[in-house]
């Protein structure tokens, strides 16, 4: 489905204010003078009408400046905006360390509708720079392909030093490099059909997306031929010699036709170090280039080989979209994606219904087959794992043209094995779990299955046409949004969702606010949400906390999808020493556009 | 496959029904005695038995056989069930009600056995809200046992296990029980048994099986437990001596896919809506008397240095949920149980009156009224409060609901002139009073007041040495119209029937005729409960009309008393159009004397498609304009063509709705506790006949039923403002104060309390009204507290906030039960 949806969801956005924090070490030449002389004011909240993120006995600062008052404290800034267009901009938090030196504020020197703020260890400019959504995802965009990009490849990047660009490490690789770039260069495909259909195909700004788009979409299908097996298998990741081989997972060196199980603790304990399988199979000459081009060959490659149902997912909506929009004028690289789905999907039926790994056996979390579905692992994943594998299978048609064993077997597992009712089973299931181990939904859930959802049944609701079996996906999707998803208010997740179920409605404002209050950078730095009053905190466990409420993406930490948006912590799990890809806020701002659920930029 | 019998030895306890509350005591103590007996007496027999109030009762009265008790469930061999004090009605009380029965209850059970219940448990009740899988969550259970409606009343619900769903996306996985909650003797477990084979075949899951005599107690026999030990001694393995968790937590291990069910779960016994109503008004004034004594209890001692008084307002709610036992609430027990349960629940009321009294006080002490001169008064028609010449005399209203409230309130003086805070005439009228003596006249005035706060007026004694003062008012009225800017509603003369209803911002016509003329339906078939039958629609006659007069027209309001008899009743209604009133207040006095007949108010909308909605627990519900007898709260309402009527009562809790007639059953006139109609000739007495009064309000709007402003106005209908009369002295508060801001009307307090752990820290329910996802802010400075918190719809949360003004988000066990 390309297009063409009747939509009453639309979310108008304009340039908006968005925060932009400079901060000064103690000494900084920068730091006007003033901020050291000036006098604030003690303030008086009787009568304040919003929630502030101190307690209002905290606040010993207050300072007037154009059209705004900032109030500061031993815990941060806040900014009080009250002739604020939105709510949500009315009452803004500032705070260590994404936003100051520290937290405690000494001084606060406002300039119009800016601020210097002085703390115990050093200084900090807080700005509103006014920009376009469009101005955001450049600006991200810029910051990725500078800081994250690994030859296409598109996670994050590790620092040596917190918030310290200049101290990146030469190279980086996450578990789950492959859907990761996949959800990078789905955005970045969003982007060159939006510029192509607005600016025209040869205009500058259209040629660059593209050249984007297709080097991201490259490294995603070289992840599928770099282990040279030749047997539809997709690797998770990969590093070459040059850099370190990390020791989280199995790992394969490619040597020759031969590729080597590389010592890794979990290879240890597996006792496959040493473990040899064929790799002849050629790389395609037109994918051979991303490592070439860094003077790599086969044989510098080494390879993660135990791949997850989740690269296989994400990667396939990205070669959907990408034939859509991407290959169309591009046969070659078209015909790569028709190859390498077949192979995948010839691939899990060959071996029914599972991501073979060396040995023949599966992957740890790549198993779609009904045996696995009996299993205790398996019980609450079959109804997702019965929904991706059935999107493969559509995907597969659509993509090649071709119907064959792929729509035979999407028949077998609808009539024999009722994958479809399957699909509607999650909470059902996940429930009894949850009650058995006495634990509560919430706590249980993985975030990052919200995306494979999302895919999943973004990819069945656009593709399959009997209305019968659109209703069975349309009901396990709405109770996966109803649940667990809408609440984040993500509007990549709320764009799929309309994408697969086209008569529901989201909440446009709550999307409105994520644009207006993304960060304009992806540097992790944690934030000061921890102990903050205005906001309480649902205690499932000592361990696992929540907010009560969803606080706008500047305000939180910073991770890519598949965190629980609404965890009380400051930072995310990856740590404050790393910068994030932009696919996050590109993925969905480029998806609004390309099918108009946005409007403006 | 044959699949397991979980056998749940019970007996099931009516406290009152037949009997009073004395010997349902009674019974209690004699079944836990005998059940402990049989415990003692076969090492696998295990006992469930629900309802906090029962072991309350049983540790007061005999602490050794407690003890034992205790004993037994420290072993797993007594299982409490139901976190809730009884089995109540599932219908009539309020969400409030619903989670003081689970915080009191489980809390009890934690204190006293180590443990909360983890599985709802109302066997009995007649019906089911659909709110209940959130109550229940929030309660600390998320699985349930109900049985009725049975298969018969309700065959699209699904069969034995279900999943259960609410609104707001809460889930429990609930049983109905197929066969009965006390099967005893060979003949009966052994139908049970075959039954339940065949079910668990067909379903491939356990099913469970409540054996043990019940209604007045008793539970399993020894010749019971003897024979079920037999047929497992014969072979029968599937049988298992168990309980409720233990089988939820089987069919959850086994992976079931079963059914769900996103509906509420009715009817069993619809009659029980409407009949008695007496304890049906008694109910739903306790629980907003006692919600709004505790918030001003709250306010006053957060910031005026009130003792909290929350252990007394804890009994209080103990006699109101004692009393929503279902076959109290349903108005289906006898006749003298009603005695106990009125003086029970009166005692209620009058505490929250004495403790809202308290604390009002304690708040206008402080108060800044004093005026200058005043100390310097020389006659006595100076000082006097009411009376007084020189001054006016100040009057605090205050409103305990967490938004504005623009309404009329009456004092009990006539007034020459009534200012606001800030010297504004507002509009009054000298009205008529319920006295004889003296003027015969009180003030009603216009009021403003802030959120869960009080705003001061000023009122000058109609003799006062001032000028008269009034603001041009825009009440019209006739001898048969009633007119505000807001609404225009006409009477006919010849029937007494409200004829047309204008809302003018729109000019649309809201009613169609017919429309209130009270209607009057035989009653003589169904019984107290109206076992199976399920719509009351046999139409005997109307009410003839007697009298039409307009009785006030004058500043304030506009009143038009209508007059209806039938047979040796009459029925007296003064319409009252407040200036500031979307809703016409209706004062309904009522005399019944007609045997097995009820009656019914209706209103007919134009349009075509009618949708019925109806608030229920916590929530609303849309239930199809089929004309079935519907279970309702505060309000209930038909839509057509995006626009409806609601009617509004502060007492009533049935309605039904047949096509686009949404008719209120103001009374329903049984003969006490007639079960199944079987009638000896007596001198019976009935449940409704006599004298009654009370209020329904009747609201014309356009949209959506809960997007419009009808929970505003139930709430305001059900919670008035209440005035205190204030001297003059000096003091720190303003004359107007709000001491909660809450930024969205769909955001309702439902309490405000302290925690019943003892920490001081505060508790602040609210909930969402009209069913759409809502971010709100709440600033409450009196505990240092301001936070936002996001709502689904229909959604209820609970929040405790500490001493410094952090707020957690708890349930209604508030933190205090992890």
């Amino acid at each position: 489905m390309k297009g063409d949806l009747k939509m009453k969801n639309k979310i108008i956005l304009t340039s908006h204010p968005m925060r932009k924090c400079t901060i000064f070490p103690e000494g900084s030449p920068e730091i006007p003078a003033e901020l050291f002389t000036v006098k604030n004011e003690k303030p008086d909240f009787t009568g304040f009408p919003y929630p502030l993120p101190n307690a209002k006995k905290d606040y010993t600062i207050r300072a007037e400046g154009d059209g705004v008052i900032w109030y500061g404290s031993a815990k941060g800034v806040t900014k009080y905006d009250p002739n604020a267009e939105y709510d949500f901009d009315k009452v803004s938090y500032f705070a260590a360390d994404r936003d100051l030196p520290d937290n405690n504020v000494k001084a606060i020197l406002p300039a119009g509708r800016n601020a210097w703020v002085l703390t115990r260890s050093g200084a900090a400019f807080i700005e509103e720079v006014t920009l376009t959504g469009k101005q955001v995802s450049d600006i991200l965009l810029k910051e990725t392909l500078e800081i994250v990009d690994r030859r296409g490849m598109v996670s994050q990047r590790q620092l040596k030093k917190a918030r310290d660009l200049s101290s990146k490490f030469p190279f980086a690789h996450s578990d789950n490099d492959g859907g990761f770039t996949a959800c990078f260069c789905m955005g970045e495909i969003f982007r060159y059909a939006v510029l192509k259909k607005e600016k025209g195909i040869d205009d500058p700004e259209t040629i660059q997306a593209k050249k984007v788009a297709v080097k991201a979409l490259e490294s995603c299908l070289l992840l599928c031929h770099i282990h040279g097996r030749g047997d539809g298998f997709v690797a998770r990741t990969y590093v070459t010699t040059t850099e370190e081989t990390p020791d989280d997972g199995i790992f394969f060196k490619r040597n020759g036709d031969k590729a080597i199980c590389v010592d890794t603790s979990a290879a240890r304990g597996r006792n496959i170090v040493g473990y040899e399988i064929n790799c002849s199979a050629p790389i395609p000459e037109r994918l051979r280039h991303l490592l070439t081009d860094y003077g790599f060959t086969e044989d510098d490659i080494i390879y993660k080989a135990d791949t997850s149902s989740d690269e296989i997912t994400l990667q396939m909506l990205n070669f959907l979209f990408a034939h859509w929009y991407l290959t169309c004028d591009d046969k070659e690289l078209d015909e790569i994606i028709k190859q390498t789905v077949k192979g995948i999907a010839d691939h899990i039926i060959d071996h029914k219904f599972i991501l073979a790994d060396y040995s023949g056996e599966s992957t740890t979390w790549a198993k779609w087959n009904e045996g696995y579905f009996m299993t205790e692992d398996g019980y609450v994943d079959g109804a997702l794992n019965s929904a991706e594998l059935l999107f493969y299978l559509k995907a597969v048609t659509e993509i090649t043209g071709e119907e064959g064993r792929y729509l035979e077997t999407y028949n077998y597992l609808i009539n024999e094995k009722r994958y479809a009712d399957l699909t509607e089973k999650h909470w059902d299931r996940a429930f009894q779990i949850n009650f058995v181990e006495d634990v509560n939904l919430f706590e249980s859930i993985m975030y990052g299955d919200h995306m494979l959802c999302s895919a999943s049944f973004a990819g069945l609701g656009m593709l399959e046409k009997d209305p019968v079996l659109l209703e069975k996906y349309r009901r396990g999707y709405k109770a996966w949004w109803n649940t667990s998803i809408e609440r984040e208010h993500n509007p990549g997740y709320d764009f799929l969702y309309l994408l697969g179920c086209p008569d529901e409605e989201i909440n446009c404002d709550r999307a409105k606010e994520w644009f207006y209050r993304f960060n304009i950078s992806r540097l992790a730095s944690g934030v000061s949400l921890v102990g903050r009053h205005d906001i309480p905190v649902r205690e499932y466990s000592p361990e696992y906390k929540q907010t009560s409420v969803l606080l706008p993406p500047d305000e939180r930490f910073i991770s890519k999808y598949d965190r629980d948006s609404l965890e009380y912590k400051n930072v995310d799990s990856g740590g404050m020493k790393y910068v994030e890809s932009c696919y996050p806020f590109n993925f969905a701002y480029w998806l609004g556009r390309l099918y108009g659920f946005i409007e403006g930029e | 496959m044959k699949q397991n019998i979980h056998l749940i030895g019970n007996a099931h306890l009516d406290p009152t029904w037949l009997w009073r509350w004395q010997e349902g005591c009674g019974e209690v103590m004699q079944t836990f005695r005998s059940a402990v007996d049989r415990l003692k007496e076969y090492d696998d027999f295990i006992f469930t038995c629900s309802s906090a109030c029962y072991y309350r009762w049983v540790e007061e009265i005999d602490p050794e056989l407690f003890e034992e008790i205790r004993e037994m469930v420290k072993a797993g061999r007594w299982v409490p069930v139901n976190g809730w004090w009884v089995q109540p009605d599932c219908n009539m009380p309020s969400a409030e009600s619903f989670a003081r029965q689970a915080l009191y209850s489980q809390l009890y059970y934690q204190e006293k056995f180590g443990q909360i219940c983890r599985v709802g448990y109302n066997v009995d009740s007649f019906g089911h809200n659909g709110m209940l899988p959130q109550l229940l969550t929030l309660g600390g259970m998320r699985c349930y046992v109900m049985m009725r409606p049975g298969e018969h009343e309700n065959g699209e619900m699904p069969k034995g296990l279900f999943w259960w769903d609410s609104a707001d996306g809460s889930r429990v996985l609930t049983y109905r029980i197929p066969t009965g909650y006390a099967e005893n003797g060979k003949k009966s477990i052994d139908n049970a048994i075959n039954l339940l084979s065949h079910m668990g075949e067909e379903s491939n899951h356990g099913m469970m099986l409540f054996y043990g005599v019940g209604n007045h107690g008793g539970g399993p026999t020894k010749g019971d437990i003897e024979y079920i030990k037999s047929l497992m001694a014969d072979g029968c393995s599937e049988l298992k001596f168990s309980s409720p968790f233990e089988y939820f937590k089987e069919v959850c291990s086994n992976g079931l896919d079963i059914p769900s069910w996103s509906d509420d779960l009715q009817h069993h016994a619809s009659g029980c809506y409407s009949a008695t109503s007496l304890i049906k008004q008694v109910n739903r004034k306790a629980e907003f008397s006692l919600a709004n004594a505790e918030k001003w209890n709250t306010v006053a001692c957060a910031s005026y240095g009130l003792p909290s008084s929350r252990k007394a307002f804890k009994e209080a709610w103990l006699d109101v949920c004692y009393n929503q036992f279902h076959d109290i609430m349903c108005g289906c027990s006898i006749r003298e149980a009603y005695d106990d349960a009125r003086a029970q629940v009166e005692s209620a009321i009058a505490f929250a009156d004495k403790e809202e009294n308290k604390a009002m006080l304690r708040i206008t002490g402080k108060i800044n009224t004093w005026i200058e001169g005043v100390s310097d008064t020389v006659f006595c028609n100076e000082r006097h409060h009411c009376e007084n010449h020189k001054f006016p005399r100040h009057i605090a209203v205050f409103n305990p609901l967490s938004y504005e409230v623009k309404t009329t309130v009456r004092t009990y003086h006539p007034s020459k002139k009534v200012v606001d805070a800030e010297g504004n005439s507002v509009l009054f009228s000298n009205v008529r009073s319920s006295r004889s003596n003296d003027r015969h006249k009180d003030t009603v005035f216009c009021a403003t007041v802030p959120p869960m706060g009080y705003a001061v007026y000023k009122l000058w004694f109609e003799d006062s040495e001032i000028e008269a003062e009034k603001p041009t008012t825009d009440i019209k009225a006739g001898e048969y119209f009633l007119e505000n800017k807001f609404i225009k509603a006409e009477f006919d003369a010849s029937t007494g029937a409200i004829s047309s209803l204008v809302t003018k911002n729109d000019g649309k016509e809201h009613i169609c005729p017919g429309s209130f003329l009270p209607t009057v339906i035989d009653n003589s078939k169904p019984d107290t409960w109206a076992h199976n039958i399920f719509k009351l629609h046999d139409v005997i006659g109307t009410m003839a009309p007697e009298s039409i007069k307009l009785v006030e027209s004058d500043g304030a309001r506009a009143v038009i008393r209508v007059r209806h008899t039938y047979g040796k009743s009459y029925l007296s209604q003064d319409f009252i159009l407040d200036s500031e009133s979307e809703m016409i207040r209706v004062k309904a006095r009522v005399l019944w004397q007609e045997p097995l007949t009820m009656l019914k108010m209706p209103v007919t909308i134009p349009g075509s498609n009618p949708i019925s909605t109806y608030e229920i627990p916590g929530g609303f519900i849309k239930r199809p304009a089929n004309g079935e007898e519907e279970p309702a709260l505060t309000w209930a309402d038909v839509t057509a063509e995006e626009s409806g009527v609601a009617l509004i009562s502060d007492s009533k809790y049935s309605y039904d709705c047949p096509d686009n007639t949404l008719r209120l059953t103001m009374l329903r006139n049984s003969i006490f506790a007639d079960h199944y109609s079987d009638r000896p000739e007596a001198d019976f007495a009935y449940c409704d006949e006599g004298l009654q009064r009370f209020e329904y309000g009747i609201y014309a709007h356009s949209g959506n039923a809960e997007d419009s402003g009808v929970q505003y106005y139930a709430d305001i209908l059900n919670s008035k403002p209440c005035a205190v009369p204030v001297g003059f002295h000096k003091g720190t508060e303003p004359l107007v104060k709000s001491f909660i801001s809450i930024d969205k009307d769909n955001i309702k307090v439902m309490s405000f309390k302290t925690c019943e752990d003892g920490s001081g820290d505060y508790i602040l329910r609210m909930r969402e009204t009209a069913g759409r996802e809502t971010r709100v802010s709440v600033v409450c400075d009196i505990i240092n507290a301001g936070f936002r918190a996001d709502f689904k719809g229909q959604e209820i949360k609970t929040f405790r906030i500490d001493s410094d003004g952090y707020v957690k988000e708890t349930d209604f066990l508030e933190g205090i039960v992890k």
